[in-house]
């Protein structure tokens, strides 16, 4: 049983070590964003011709925009405006914002490419496995994989720690504080 | 080296018990959902008497004299003036927002309160940071979200420092690794 658990929070913590690496990073990021200045993103624009056929719906405009022009991303917030479209194509590093005009024919594609920083962010934001975008999914299998291995650390980890008798009393008194801190305001914040 | 690296391992650990389980839920939770997907609860409205204090002028003031008033823990807020040019407030709190219309003529308070279940409540303390610190409460819990990150980051260094110091040869843990990172690694490329 020991060995099994051990192995078990080996195998969980190396298989979460990035993911876990990531979060930790990213939200270190989204708290302290002055120690880490602006962000960089890399902007460029481009415009396509677009069929008239092509452009019957903000959907039909952006497989379109993939298939021929190579856009890839998950479609969001695509609507119709008074002169023809704009919708959004976003993965975690990269969103294309699509303004497409019937009159002209063409659609502007502002695309923001983000730094390394932001990507992370835009990472620890990703989950679920309902999106029309394979990559975004396979984010959604990675998160979901990873939580699961969180809670088996968290869980075996416990089971470790008091298996080593030298490190019991040090190791109570931290859980104890951790526990009483934490549950109490878990419980404080829910009824207040 | 590696037996303190070990006992700060299991410190680390400790410390994060709770919130890495809350991290888990959430990350669970958001595989789950549906793209935008968000549930909103039934809202519960009581009226209570109410007087600004005097020397409240803006109504910056006015909100924030109505959250203390109201002893709400909210970890941030905003207000408007709606058709009627009444105070609307809007209180997010991790157990659901809270928005507040302020009837000054009549010296009342009108409550409406939504109650996040508790799935929605651990997901919302997951990203309650100090940065977002209205009320001592949400400060507190921010600090150990703080502080959970920073022991990510240290559980996972750690944890990688003590598989390559003790067990570097096992090779189901080097699947375990290579799979997180490299399914990872290959993410992050197709996502940029």
């Amino acid at each position: 049983m020991h060995r099994w658990l051990r192995n078990l929070h080996l195998f969980a913590g190396l298989f979460s070590a990035i993911m876990t690496l990531q979060y930790g990073l990213s939200t270190l990021f989204m708290s302290h964003r002055s120690w880490f200045g602006e962000p960089k993103p890399l902007i460029s624009e481009a415009s396509y011709s677009v069929p008239a056929g092509s452009a019957g719906s903000a959907r039909s405009l952006a497989l379109h925009l993939m298939d021929v022009h190579g856009l890839r991303g998950e479609l969001r917030q695509g609507r119709e405006t008074e002169n023809g479209f704009v919708l959004r194509l976003a993965l975690a590093g990269i969103q294309h914002d699509v303004e497409y005009s019937r009159a002209s024919g063409q659609a502007k594609v502002k695309t923001t490419r983000r730094d390394s920083r932001q990507t992370l962010i835009a990472i620890h934001h990703m989950g679920g496995v309902r999106f029309s975008n394979w990559v975004n999914n396979a984010w959604g299998v990675l998160v979901g994989a990873v939580s699961v291995g969180l809670i088996v650390l968290a869980v075996s980890g416990i089971y470790l720690w008091f298996k080593l008798k030298r490190e019991r009393t040090a190791g109570a008194l931290i859980l104890a504080a951790s526990l009483v801190y934490s549950l109490t305001l878990i419980a404080i914040l829910r009824n207040a | 080296m590696t037996n303190w690296i070990k006992r700060l391992h299991t410190w680390f650990g400790l410390v994060n018990f709770v919130i890495l389980l809350i991290f888990g839920v959430t990350g669970l939770l958001a595989t789950a959902r549906r793209p935008g997907e968000q549930k909103q609860p039934p809202a519960v409205v009581t009226e209570t008497a109410f007087t600004l204090p005097p020397g409240v002028v803006s109504d910056r003031d006015a909100a924030d004299a109505i959250r203390r008033r109201l002893d709400i823990p909210a970890a941030g807020f905003n207000f408007r003036r709606d058709e009627r040019n009444l105070l609307v407030a809007t209180y997010y709190t991790p157990s659901g927002p809270r928005r507040v219309t302020l009837l000054e003529k009549q010296g009342l308070l009108r409550i409406e309160t939504r109650r996040n279940s508790i799935w929605q409540y651990f997901s919302v303390l997951h990203e309650t940071l100090p940065r977002e610190a209205g009320d001592v409460r949400i400060r507190l819990w921010g600090y150990y979200t703080e502080l959970s990150s920073w022991c990510l980051l240290g559980m996972s260094l750690s944890g990688l420092w003590l598989w390559l110091s003790s067990r570097p040869r096992l090779r189901w843990a080097w699947a375990s690794f290579l799979a997180g990172s490299g399914a990872f690694a290959l993410l992050w490329l197709l996502s940029r």
